[in-house]
């Protein structure tokens, strides 16, 4: 079965890293943010399945 | 730097000089427009002609600038003018600004300007009170250019959890409505599994029998590897049926959803041609009509204002020196008198203030319509483009019904094909079962009617998918599992992630600007002692023999009011603004004691040129050796 702690820390991880490189050189959407959340769960939940 | 200023309070048209860098005066006595300059150039630094709010700012009461047509003699633009222009160009800086009655100022403060601290009180004791503390972290957070950044984030953050947490709401009750159907599935399964394993045995058996009997054997194997083709073909078949079911219920699933859109779009489309209807009723032939009244009346005004302008320089001149040499204005005669000038002087005004309040009232219902005329051609626009949306989903609606009926011929096709080769399958094995037939036959009759009835119970479980954040996830615990114990505290732990660092940021401006303060109550000596603390609160307190006593804003005299206000927005500048190029000082001066005195001006033009700006002070006394733009 799969490890919700795993997901978790993984998604979390992921996405601060991705969007603390991008938001040091510019103000980011919201729209954009969201995609990046978004790609990062789509990303994890697939590789965990 | 060159000021030039129009309209502005008193001031018809001046032009004034003051240095680049460090220090300048402005220097005259009470009334004679030193607040109107300062005014003028924190309007000028601060006004936005695209933004067209209409509530009056905080910063426009505090500024004396506000631009109620109601309360013109309070505003910035002189009595009679339409607009003030305010010019400002030097070497950091060049603001013209053409500020109209009804333009608006920027939503941010007008930094850096200290206003007399009589109408600057408003904003100690908003600074000092500690239920506005989030005020102050607010305000310091516009310093910071990573604070907005990280705030979007949270917000972001937020709005995914909340929009989540309705979707795992949604998939828990799906997967409660699958569980009692799935809860039959299973039992039947399991009464099947039963029953093959019956039908298995008993052929088991024959087989067993056959190889005993060499007359027998040859027919049964033959038969067994008819049934092995068959049973291979139905599981294939099996397999298309049930991609064939999965493909129906995909396609059910974007029919509901398009049926959905269409219904909302319709409803909106409606709500839209009813405004609109509503808005078709007002006439708008009108503005043309209203535009030229106003111009009319604006006309009149401009020669009623003329002559009202002139009138009141003659009762000036009447109360003056020269009276005996002044003549009429109106009609040349040398026999006049201060009190009929002043007499006609206020019919004009009078006259003004009707024309002034005629001028208002159509100009709103210029506005009003205009308003009406802007948001026809609004709806109209929306209504086309519901109108192009929704023809678009009834013809994919349309098409996805094809699709749909197209599935479900295939899949009752297939279906059959798979009803016959059972049958016949079943045929065959009786053929060589000998004396079981009956028990045989009675199998096969329950594991077909099983097998039925568990078709006819998938076919009503209701979900299979659900939509979150745009990907497909199938209805189940497992799902519910990620997103619910996975997925939404990874969202909070994003959320408590950019929370800590907001509160890092806050704490290193809160940090920089108590050294920046500290430094200056230093460097003039103040006996007060100034600083936020970590609530946020800006906190003033004053050495006593007993140890510090916080001072209560309600008691604070002049003199604190006054150090409180220099200290607080000289530290601000130099912490988080140290190329900003000026900092207005209004009537704040006059609060310090003489020793004092000589020591701000000191650091301010010292400070003014570390920082290469301009800090323009306003004084009363006589008595300066500094750049000074003197009024009379």
């Amino acid at each position: 079965m799969t490890d919700t702690q795993v997901i978790r820390k993984k998604i979390s991880q992921n996405c601060i890293k991705s969007i603390e490189e991008k938001i040091k050189k510019n103000r980011l959407t919201p729209e954009e943010i969201q995609n990046m959340v978004i790609s990062e769960i789509t990303k994890v939940i697939k590789e965990e399945n | 730097m060159k000021v030039d200023i129009e309209n502005v309070q008193c001031i018809v048209r001046s032009s004034y000089e003051f240095p680049d860098s460090g220090l300048a005066l402005i220097y005259g006595d009470n009334s004679v427009g030193k607040s109107s300059i300062i005014r003028a150039i924190a309007a000028a630094i601060s006004y936005d002609d695209s933004n067209r709010d209409s509530r009056i700012s905080e910063e426009q009461k505090l500024l004396g600038i506000l631009q109620d047509d109601t309360k013109s003699s309070l505003g910035l633009i002189r009595l009679g003018s339409d607009a003030a222009k305010i010019k400002l160009k030097g070497d950091l800086i060049d603001e013209t600004a053409i500020i109209t009655r009804n333009g608006r100022f920027k939503g941010s403060n007008p930094r850096f300007v200290i206003t007399n601290v009589l109408s600057d009180v408003s904003w100690i004791i908003r600074i000092l009170t500690r239920t506005t503390s989030e005020k102050i972290s607010d305000y310091l957070k516009g310093f910071n250019e990573m604070i907005p950044r990280y705030d979007d984030i949270v917000d972001q953050a937020r709005d995914m959890k909340k929009e989540l947490l309705v979707k795992i709401q949604e998939l828990n009750r799906m997967i409660k409505e699958n569980a009692e159907t799935q809860r039959k599935i299973n039992e039947k399964k399991k009464t099947l599994e039963e029953k093959r394993q019956l039908q298995k045995a008993l052929q088991e058996k024959i087989n067993e029998e056959a190889r005993k009997d060499p007359n027998r054997e040859k027919l049964v194997l033959e038969i067994n590897s008819q049934v092995a083709k068959m049973n291979s073909s139905i599981g294939d078949l099996s397999g298309v049926i049930e991609r064939l079911l999965e493909r129906k219920r995909n396609e059910g699933l974007q029919i509901d959803q398009l049926k959905n859109d269409i219904e909302q779009s319709e409803r909106k489309l409606e709500s839209f041609k009813k405004s609109l209807e509503e808005y078709n009723k007002t006439d708008l032939n009108n503005i043309p009509k209203i535009e030229e009244e106003i111009e009319v009346f604006k006309k009149e005004r401009y020669k009623e204002q003329f002559l009202y302008d002139i009138l009141e320089r003659t009762y000036a001149m009447l109360e003056g020196e020269h009276s005996d040499k002044v003549l009429c204005p109106l009609c040349g005669s040398s026999e006049i008198n201060s009190e009929q000038i002043k007499r006609i002087a206020d019919e004009k005004d009078k006259a003004i203030r009707v024309l002034d309040s005629k001028i208002s009232e159509l100009t709103r219902k210029l506005g009003t319509l205009k308003e009406i005329n802007k948001r026809k051609e609004f709806l109209s626009q929306q209504i086309s483009g519901i109108e192009i949306y929704l023809n678009r989903n009834k013809d994919d609606l349309k098409q996805y019904i094809q699709d749909l009926a197209e599935i479900e011929r295939e899949l009752k096709e297939k279906e059959e094909q798979k009803a016959d080769l059972i049958r016949q399958r079943d045929e065959l094995i009786l053929v060589i079962s000998g004396d079981n037939t009956d028990k045989i036959k009675a199998l096969q009759g329950e594991i077909k009617s099983l097998e039925s009835e568990i078709k006819d119970l998938e076919i009503n479980k209701k979900y299979s998918q659900i939509n979150i954040f745009g990907s497909s996830y199938p209805v189940e615990s497992l799902t519910l599992d990620i997103f619910d114990k996975g997925v939404m505290p990874a969202l909070s732990d994003i959320e408590s992630h950019f929370l800590e660092l907001i509160e890092t940021e806050k704490n290193k401006l809160r940090e920089e600007f108590n050294k920046s303060i500290k430094g200056i109550l230093k460097e003039m000596s103040f006996d007060l002692d100034i600083y936020v603390d970590a609530d946020f609160n800006i906190i003033a307190r004053k050495k006593t023999d007993n140890g510090y006593r916080i001072l209560e804003t309600q008691n604070l005299s002049r003199s604190e009011q006054a150090t409180i206000a220099l200290t607080l927005q000289l530290a601000l500048a130099n912490v988080y603004a140290p190329n900003y190029p000026l900092i207005l000082c209004d009537g704040i001066y006059e609060y310090f004691d003489e020793e004092r005195r000589d020591k701000i001006l000191a650091f301010a033009n010292e400070f003014g040129k570390k920082h290469n700006c301009t800090i323009i002070i306003t004084v009363v006394k006589k008595g300066m050796d500094r750049p000074v733009v003197r009024l009379p």
